[in-house]
């Protein structure tokens, strides 16, 4: 093919592929929910614990920690953060334990007669009036006046007070200056919600911002206004929680990527270069890869609409594979032999080890995970048109070859050193035997259960999260006690009729504390009691009357004080959905869900949030005697996901082996041959996974995923091996394309290995043992003694 | 100011003290300190104001305390941007000082006043002074919006280096005369408005208490 017409091909190409590019880029939505890489839920608890991990308020929770200067100036601090988030668009709420007024919309202050137990107990009688009036008079001459003043008038008997106090979480922090505190007083605690579910990376991105935001201006603030000497240079804001976990996994994984990326790259670039002796070979095989990527790009946009970041940095993983289809032309390139023969003789070898890794991924189309299905058809197109364009689109723009590249002293060193006489092939049984051993007597754990593990964050940031949790009171993540009814009014009465024996198993110190919907908002049934109660006009008109006798109030001054009562008196309930936009909306989604697809009669939830559990089974004992209430194992639950996830993922890669060994056997035509391929392969990942139990490393999602691709890397290697069979040059060309092709791979998934986000670990290490194994395995089993130069 | 009422000793005025600045800095007075006060407040839900005395106390800068001791005895502390009330027989109160922007604006500019620091008057209120050496006033109107709201003006009667009274003008037509140092007893004993007022202007040759 004429030089011209080959610089018009590779300019056509690479249009093709901006414009594929640009318009992938322009339809794809990255998602972050991890629950995409969970397996659809089974039973009501599984999808419970689903929602709460993506939905709940647990995920929208962000927790704030300030560090840097006196527990005074913290506390300053702490204040002047909350007043500058109070009306930021993309918080619900902020809390730093100075919970006040504004925590009831004016709106809603009336029901305050119905949502306090006050007036039921006797507050509105004529003597409890009158001492709360004199009260009043100490109130309005002390400072304190300030904050009530604006009541007095409508509420002489602070009920709303009463209600603050009465929300007031049961275990609450540490306080210094009435803000949460560290028990060591080293920093203020403050608890923000976004409104953006957890795994809403944008939404959780714009809440990072607005808090850093405000911190950073709350510091320059305070910094203006403090004395000279006084530094606020260490003043710093630390933020844990799903979102901020979320935020420092993508920038670290971007980061790590990028690093290992260009170091990957350059390596590459360096071993073509070396291996091929030219600097425009290795551009021109990076063509087909791009192509891949970016029809898997367009595939999985076309088919979900979005793409989970896990599955997209995954997904160009696993696509490295498609490296090697280049190379094996490049390798099989000689003087005398057109591209397109060349590219003509590898197809079938090429197309089989291609078409077995994808058949592969096909099957966790079926996994019934989402991100498993994205990712099969991410890397599905991206094989296969890596493969079609190494065929059919490559020979055309690559020159003509002018030396044979396999000529150089490696190869060959390494075919006369281990290919001249047949190896023999009984101690692959002991290597056998050793791995059945090391599964058998290994005392690593085979699974990690713990859904965290699907979780890309690093442990110590778990661990400080968990700290600050536990700081915060912040109810147990483990244990949940969960109430199903038919309604919100009927889980809201069950709750009240609950009450005295959960406040038992409180004194009996079975937990420290428990919370639930009815505490901040009664039921309707009561409530109207309350409001039935609740004395008529006259009758308040007289008590307050004789309340007032003596008092230097004026007569009409608690006017505003009768009509609030009256008012109550004729409103309607207070219901959930009433308190939208308020603060106190917040809690009681929190404790008031729906789970949809339950039957009509357990399709409102009741979440009671338990904390400080001492006797879990006393719980479980207390829940199991109610019809309607069971205890939530968060933990067993994630754990039951964990395995209904793993059997799925198994039986997918059990039929893929089953599919891979068909087409394998058909594509070579004999069982004989197919075994030489299939063996080394099979006993490479057993090599693996052997190799894993032996470093103590319990399996997850990842370290299966990348057990797959080795395993299509080792069909590949052996396919080829097996394909040159004896002839000398053929063997050569091969070793060289496979040495190759072995040292790029090895090369990338070595850097993985040494990355410190745990995932790309478990990939890189996984991977880069399987490419070992498989090589060393294929070279041994899979090849022919080398006959002698000239006969093949 | 607080503190200059502890020290009654009259000092020679400089003869051009007309400036703001030199009387506000004629008022500086270094903790700890402590004056007596009457305090008479009035509200629109009161017949009658309410009236109570006691002692001002800055222990250390940045904190003040008042102490009520008739005709009940209560203890209020400001420090850290915290308000703490200890009243006798009930649970200790604390609420936030950004919850009560009338009392964050009184420290302030008493911190600020003690001072002797102008410029940080002047970055949170205007000023505006009126009368003679000896019976002189100053007016603070609060520049930020969301205080404004709620505090109209903080006035301060003063002789000479001698803050004498502070008027205290909220919304809602609540307010508030503290009679610090000396005057506070006399404040206390006397039941005619006029002669509480002219407590706080000796001079009284018609320096009109409203602002």
């Amino acid at each position: 093919m004429s030089a011209p017409r080959r610089a018009v091909g590779t300019g056509l190409w690479l249009l093709l592929l901006a414009l594929g590019g640009l318009w992938a880029a322009s339809a794809l939505t990255v998602s972050g929910d991890l629950r995409r890489f969970m397996p659809a839920p089974q039973t009501d608890d599984q999808r419970l614990l689903l929602q709460q991990i993506g939905e709940g308020p647990g995920a929208r929770l962000l927790l704030l920690a300030l560090t840097g200067g006196t527990p005074d100036a913290l506390a300053e601090r702490s204040q002047a953060l909350r007043d500058a988030l109070l009306d930021a668009p993309e918080l619900v709420w902020v809390g730093n334990g100075d919970d006040g007024l504004d925590a009831v919309p004016d709106r809603l202050l009336d029901y305050r007669y119905l949502l306090s137990p006050g007036p039921t107990q006797g507050s509105l009688d004529a003597q409890p009036l009158r001492q709360a009036l004199q009260q009043r008079l100490q109130d309005m001459a002390s400072p304190a006046a300030a904050l009530i003043a604006p009541l007095v008038a409508r509420d002489p008997t602070l009920e709303t007070l009463k209600l603050l106090d009465a929300w007031t979480p049961t275990t609450e922090p540490a306080r210094h200056a009435g803000v949460w505190v560290a028990k060591d007083q080293r920093q203020a605690l403050l608890l923000a919600q976004t409104r953006a579910p957890g795994f809403d990376p944008q939404g959780q991105q714009a809440a990072l911002a607005r808090l850093r935001d405000a911190h950073a201006a709350v510091v320059a603030e305070l910094a203006a206004d403090a004395e000279p000497g006084e530094s606020a240079a260490e003043a710093q804001l630390e933020i844990s929680g799903p979102g901020a976990f979320a935020e420092r996994m993508a920038a670290q994984t971007r980061g790590e990527a990028t690093q290992l990326g260009v170091l990957a790259g350059v390596g590459l670039l360096l071993l073509l270069l070396l291996a091929y002796r030219s600097i425009s070979l290795p551009l021109y095989a990076a063509l087909p890869l791009a192509s891949g990527a970016i029809a898997g790009l367009a595939l999985t946009t076309a088919l979900f609409g979005e793409i989970h970041g896990i599955t997209l940095a995954f997904g160009f993983t696993l696509l490295g594979v498609a490296q090697d289809y280049p190379v094996h032309l490049l390798s099989q390139r000689r003087p005398g032999l057109e591209n397109r023969a060349a590219a003509r003789a590898i197809w079938p070898t090429l197309a089989t080890g291609a078409g077995s890794s994808c058949l592969a991924y096909l099957i966790f189309l079926f996994a019934g995970v989402d991100a498993l299905r994205q990712l099969a058809a991410f890397t599905i197109a991206g094989l296969a048109v890596a493969a079609g364009t190494t065929r059919y689109a490559l020979p055309l723009v690559l020159p003509t070859a002018r030396a044979d590249a396999a000529n150089g002293w490696l190869a060959g060193a390494l075919q006369r050193g281990l290919l001249t006489r047949r190896l023999p092939r009984w101690p692959a049984l002991l290597l056998a035997a050793g791995c059945a051993t090391v599964f058998v007597a290994g005392s690593t754990p085979w699974w990690d259960d713990d859904l965290g593990a699907l979780t890309p964050v690093p442990t110590d940031l778990l661990q400080r999260d968990r700290a600050l949790r536990a700081e915060l009171g912040a109810p147990d993540v483990r244990w949940l006690l969960v109430l199903r009814a038919a309604s919100d009014e009927q889980v809201l009465q069950r709750s009240e009729a609950l009450q005295p024996a959960l406040d038992q198993l409180v004194q009996q110190g079975k937990l420290e504390s428990v919370d639930y919907a009815a505490r901040y908002l009664p039921s309707m049934q009561r409530q109207r009691e309350r409001q039935a109660l609740l004395p008529a006009p006259a009758l308040l008109a007289e008590r307050l009357r004789l309340a007032l006798t003596g008092l230097p109030f004026k007569p009409t001054a608690f006017d505003g004080f009768l009509a609030a009562v009256e008012h109550a008196r004729q409103l309607p309930p207070l219901t959930p959905a009433d308190l939208a936009e308020t603060p106190l909306q917040l809690r009681v989604a929190t404790l008031l869900q729906a789970d949809p697809q339950a039957p009509p009669e357990r399709r409102a939830l009741g979440l009671l949030t338990v904390s400080g559990v001492q006797q879990a089974q006393a719980l479980a004992d207390w829940a199991a005697a109610q019809p309607d209430v069971s205890l939530l194992d968060m933990k067993a639950t994630a754990q039951s996901l964990a395995a209904a996830w793993r059997v799925r993922v198994l039986t997918a890669m059990a039929v893929a082996a089953l599919l891979l060994t068909l087409v394998v056997r058909v594509a070579l035509g004999r069982w004989r041959r197919a075994l030489r391929v299939l063996l080394p392969v099979a006993l490479g990942s057993a090599c693996v996974l052997a190799a894993l139990q032996l470093l103590g490393i319990p399996l997850t999602l990842f370290h299966l995923v990348s057990l797959v691709l080795a395993a299509g890397l080792g069909v590949d290697y052996a396919l080829f091996f097996e394909r040159a069979g004896g002839a000398a040059a053929e063997q050569r060309r091969t070793l060289h394309a496979l040495l190759i092709c072995a040292a790029s791979t090895l090369l990338v998934f070595g850097l993985l290995a040494l990355s410190q986000i745990p995932v790309l670990r478990a990939i890189g290490l996984t991977v880069a043992l399987g490419v070992i194994a498989h090589l060393l395995l294929s070279l041994w089993l899979a090849t022919s003694p080398t006959a002698p130069e000239g006969q093949s | 100011m607080l503190l200059a009422t502890l020290l009654p000793i009259s000092v020679p005025l400089p003869a051009a003290a007309a400036d703001i600045g030199a009387r506000i800095a004629g008022l500086a007075q270094p903790p700890p300190a402590t004056t007596a006060f009457h305090e008479r407040r009035e509200s629109p839900l009161l017949a009658t104001a309410l009236a109570f005395s006691g002692e001002l106390q800055r222990p250390v800068a940045g904190e003040l305390l008042k102490v009520v001791s008739w005709p009940y005895v209560e203890r209020t502390q400001i420090a850290g941007g915290r308000v703490t009330v200890e009243r006798e027989g009930q649970p200790r109160r604390r609420f936030s000082l950004s919850r009560a922007p009338e009392l964050q604006a009184l420290t302030a500019s008493f911190e600020a006043i003690l001072s002797g620091d102008l410029a940080l008057l002047q970055k949170h209120y205007r000023l505006q002074m009126d009368g003679v050496e000896s019976s002189w006033r100053l007016v603070l109107t609060p520049l930020d919006a969301r205080l404004a709201r709620r505090v109209k003006a903080l006035t301060l009667h003063a002789s000479g280096t001698q803050l004498r009274c502070i008027d205290l003008s909220l919304a809602g037509d609540e307010s508030s005369r503290m009679w610090l140092g000396e005057i506070a007893s006399a404040a206390q004993a006397s039941d005619d408005p006029a002669q509480r007022d002219a407590l706080c202007a000796p001079a009284a040759n018609g320096v009109d208490a409203a602002r």
